[in-house]
């Protein structure tokens, strides 16, 4: 248990607390006043991994704990990463009447790409088929 | 091991050290907590092998037999549900895992004996809320709750879905056990690579339940809070993607499979070595297989989605993926099938079992590379082939096991012996009936025949009956081997420590064992099933 | 996992190995939390691909500013709950107590905001499914945004109740002085689901608030 190998004051995980925190802020102002576009989920999704990389190893001590607890969370995010990967993959490869959104467009009468109507906000649409 | 090895039984065993009802109902012994879960896992098995039955004798006759459409559909969804969810994910890790996995790491106990009592609460809870519903107004989306039906059809779903979503948080809590009894409670001497394969089996299986099992348990909830308050997920009318649902559902379904067999395995690989008085061939590679099992069973769930809309990509690796798992499915049977050549081979009922068991299980794997292959899928997909092909899997093979490893521990966990001959014939009925009840099947499937359907061609009827005419035989095995065992219970002549003459380190404790399993530390100084040694294992 | 005479149970091999058990226990049951999360969170990705500009408008109408503040809560009360478990390993029981306590006011202030929330979006009718009835938004693809969006804070706010009762527990043990710099395993479990309930609502507040 709290075999520690050396006395941890409190104020490191004063610390912690201080990174976390400018981390919220950071990642609310580029949210919601800097914009970043395209990057921003990216951005996002790296200041959230940061977050909980810090959580997890200090508040959650896994920073000095054996190795069969370490694994568990990772194992876990992996997981995770496999059938998000995969619903994606699949939604991103699917012919376009097997998606939810695309029903109307299959409905449409075949017509030049150049005359039809634009999906909803195709602009920005960044990873369409 | 010294040569004091016919020591005699612990005179106060987990049997008979405390008999009051409250003492079994509110017990934190894995022993009894698994005897009760082998009651209740045995009490779902007869139910829907009852909803079997009704639906073979529906099928004996082209038009309606014996019920009405919407019953049959009820019947087939309620057989589908009690035998995945109430009868095979618990049978073998909950009922005989914890029994026996403990005793196998030389431990008092599982790590956390208050959770596993809850969990056969909770168990118990969700399979009682299950069959309410069932009796209820039952369910008629088959055991797979496909979307968009299974959010607006008027069947009682809503408690069949709640019962198995509180199912697979039993599973889970199992799961946390045994991995942390594995990780913590092993005995002095027992490293590593001695770990019996048993274990290492329930252990690749709890992993799988422990990460895949919340998925199923989420995606049900959704199916729920569509059809209470029209959420929308996987409703195409409102933007929603029903394909989705298959994916979370399969995310969980497929490994289920393996939730179910590698146990399995796990049971053959101990009966193998007892019955051939040889250690096993291969220890670390069908270790390891586990693994492989387990982690690529994760990676082919696609399969069960060909023709559901799934992008013609996805599809294609998904196939390929899944074939990978016959590769680990074979090594587990070339090491089986090596470890009984050059064995002394000792042809009790629990070695029949598992003879049943390779052979079927070869058909149930073989047929699964060929539905595998994307586009012979499109053919057989939803067919009785896929019915013959995962009832290969499930009964010839996860329910060989069942009975392999119930007629193997049945004098650890009872104490008696059963009566040898009995039990021969049942075991010849059972591997007989299966097999003319399932093989017609194959080719019904690939004549055409739908699964779930309740009418079929006048042709198909010869194939039909014959598969009801197997069933029947399997029905009367299971009810000789009822009659039987319960026979023995209190007639049956009492049991040597180890009737078997087996090496396997559960049989280091008494049968029945003690209360706290061993009366003494054990040790284990020896490989597992080291056959080497003339005399028998010593019990502690 | 203690008991009414003493902690520590017999079936392990000592104080070592029961807090082994726990904890390894404790992190397979947060794996396994995580996958409960995952179907939402895979949801989320999909309807997203399918609806990216309509998620972007819709996330507009949540109040990204008051969950600025929330998250700034949680981890200010994980801080709490992280220096709960640094004191109790020094036998500081009172200290504890007091900062756990600090850790469930918080918890509690960011259940308020998530109230709030919840009732603005009932006056925008901005409601999961079929209750949706916003004319501003695109339906399709809105409803769903606002059904994750139900489904994701929903759940975390279940946990958060959850974490918020296990905490009042281990206040409660640790004033009856239940726990000491020997054993506090409840202590350091009960902590890192709070912890794990901090990580989701980090994924969940740039996932659904910050969406462009």
């Amino acid at each position: 248990m709290a075999q520690e190998k050396r006395k941890k004051s409190a104020w490191e995980y004063v610390g912690v607390w201080a990174v976390l925190s400018v981390l919220t802020v950071t990642t609310w102002v580029l949210g919601s006043k800097v914009q970043l576009g395209p990057y921003s989920l990216p951005v996002a999704m790296l200041i959230s991994v940061v977050k909980t990389v810090l959580v997890a190893m200090f508040f959650m001590h896994l920073v000095e704990q054996p190795g069969a607890r370490r694994v568990v969370f990772p194992v876990s995010v992996v997981f995770l990463a496999l059938l998000m990967g995969v619903a994606l993959i699949d939604a991103m490869t699917r012919v376009r009447m097997a998606r939810p959104d695309g029903i109307q467009d299959e409905l449409e009468p075949m017509r030049p790409a150049s005359t039809r109507t634009a999906p909803p906000g195709s602009p920005t649409r960044w990873m369409g088929n | 091991m010294n040569p004091s090895a016919e020591s005699s039984q612990p005179a106060i065993t987990y049997l008979n050290h405390e008999t009051t009802v409250k003492s079994w109902l509110l017990t934190h012994d894995h022993k009894r907590i698994g005897v009760m879960f082998l009651v209740g896992v045995i009490l779902s098995l007869l139910l829907g092998g009852v909803f079997a039955m009704a639906l073979r004798l529906e099928l004996l006759t082209p038009g309606p037999t014996i019920m009405s459409p919407l019953t049959y559909n009820r019947m087939f969804t309620l057989h589908g549900v009690t035998m995945v969810w109430l009868f095979m994910i618990p049978a073998i890790p909950s009922a005989f895992g914890n029994f026996v996995v403990p005793i196998m790491l030389g431990a008092k106990d599982v790590a956390f004996p208050r959770l596993n009592l809850a969990s056969f609460y909770i168990y118990l809870t969700g399979s009682l809320l299950t069959v309410s519903g069932m009796l209820w107004s039952g369910a008629d989306t088959g055991w797979t709750f496909y979307t968009p039906y299974s959010t607006v059809s008027p069947t009682a779903l809503t408690p069949v879905l709640l019962g198995v979503f509180i199912i697979g948080f039993s599973t889970i809590i199992t799961g946390v056990n045994f991995i942390t009894t594995t990780h913590t409670l092993r005995a002095p001497g027992m490293h590593w690579t001695r770990i019996p394969l048993f274990v290492w089996t329930i252990y690749g299986t709890s992993v799988i339940q422990v990460v895949a099992t919340p998925v199923l348990g989420m995606v049900l909830l959704l199916v729920f809070i569509e059809r209470v308050v029209g959420a929308g997920i996987f409703d195409p009318s409102r933007g929603g993607d029903p394909v989705l649902f298959q994916h979370m559902f399969w995310f969980y379904s497929h490994p289920a499979v393996y939730i179910m067999v590698l146990p399995a395995m796990g049971v053959i690989s101990e009966v193998v070595c007892a019955f051939s008085r040889k250690n096993i061939f291969g220890y670390k590679m069908i270790a390891a297989s586990t693994f492989g099992i387990a982690f690529v069973g994760f990676f082919s769930w696609g399969h069960h989605m060909f023709v559901s809309g799934q992008s013609t990509f996805t599809s294609g690796i998904f196939g390929v993926l899944s074939m990978l798992v016959a590769i680990f499915t074979a090594i587990k049977i070339f090491n089986w099938v090596a470890t009984l050549y050059g064995g002394s081979i000792d042809l009790r009922v629990p070695l029949l079992y598992v003879l049943g068991f390779i052979f079927l299980l070869m058909f149930g794997g073989m047929t699964g590379v060929a539905v595998a292959t994307t586009s012979l899928d499109v053919h057989w997909h939803d067919t009785y082939f896929v019915v013959a092909h995962f009832h290969y899997i499930m009964v010839g093979a996860v329910l060989m096991a069942f009975l392999a490893a119930l007629h193997y521990w049945w004098p650890k966990m009872s104490g008696r012996l059963y009566p040898e001959r009995w039990s021969f014939l049942a075991a010849v009925t059972i591997i007989f009936g299966f097999i003319v009840t399932f093989l017609p099947q194959f080719l019904l499937g690939n004549m055409g025949m739908p699964r779930r359907y309740y009418e079929y061609p006048q042709e198909m009827q010869w194939l039909h009956v014959a598969s009801t005419a197997g069933a029947s035989l399997l029905a009367f095995g299971f009810v000789l081997i009822a009659i039987y065992l319960l026979w023995s219970l209190r007639y049956g002549p009492v049991s040597p420590p180890n009737p078997w003459g087996s090496r396997g380190y559960e049989w280091f404790s008494g049968s029945p064992p003690a209360p706290h399993n061993f009366t003494q530390a054990p040790r284990f100084e020896r490989e597992v099933h080291d056959y080497t040694v003339p005399e028998a294992p010593r019990v502690y | 996992m203690s008991t009414e005479s003493s902690p520590w149970e017999d079936h392990f091999s000592g104080p070592e190995n029961q807090s082994h058990a726990a904890q390894l226990g404790m992190w397979i049951f947060l794996g396994s939390e995580v996958l409960l999360f995952t179907n939402l969170f895979v949801g989320y990705a999909v309807y997203r691909y399918y609806y990216p500009d309509v998620f972007a408008e819709a996330s507009k109408h949540l109040k990204t500013d008051q969950a600025m503040v929330q998250t700034l809560l949680l981890v200010t009360s994980s801080l709490f709950v992280a220096l709960a478990v640094h004191f109790i390993r020094r036998g500081r029981q009172f200290l504890t107590a007091a900062v756990l306590g600090a850790a469930i006011v918080l918890g509690v202030a960011f259940l308020a905001i998530k109230g709030w929330e919840y009732y603005e979006h009932y006056k925008e009718g901005l409601l999961p499914g079929e209750f949706f009835h916003n004319e501003e938004l695109t339906k399709q693809g809105a409803n769903l945004f606002f059904t994750l969006y139900f489904l994701l804070t929903g759940l975390h706010a279940i946990h958060m109740m959850v974490a918020l009762g296990l905490l009042t527990w281990l206040v409660w043990g640790a004033m009856a002085g239940t726990y000491t710099a020997e054993y506090h395993i409840p202590v350091e479990v009960g902590g890192l689901y709070w912890h794990l309930v901090d990580v989701f609502w980090l994924f969940i507040f740039p996932l659904l608030y910050l969406v462009e």
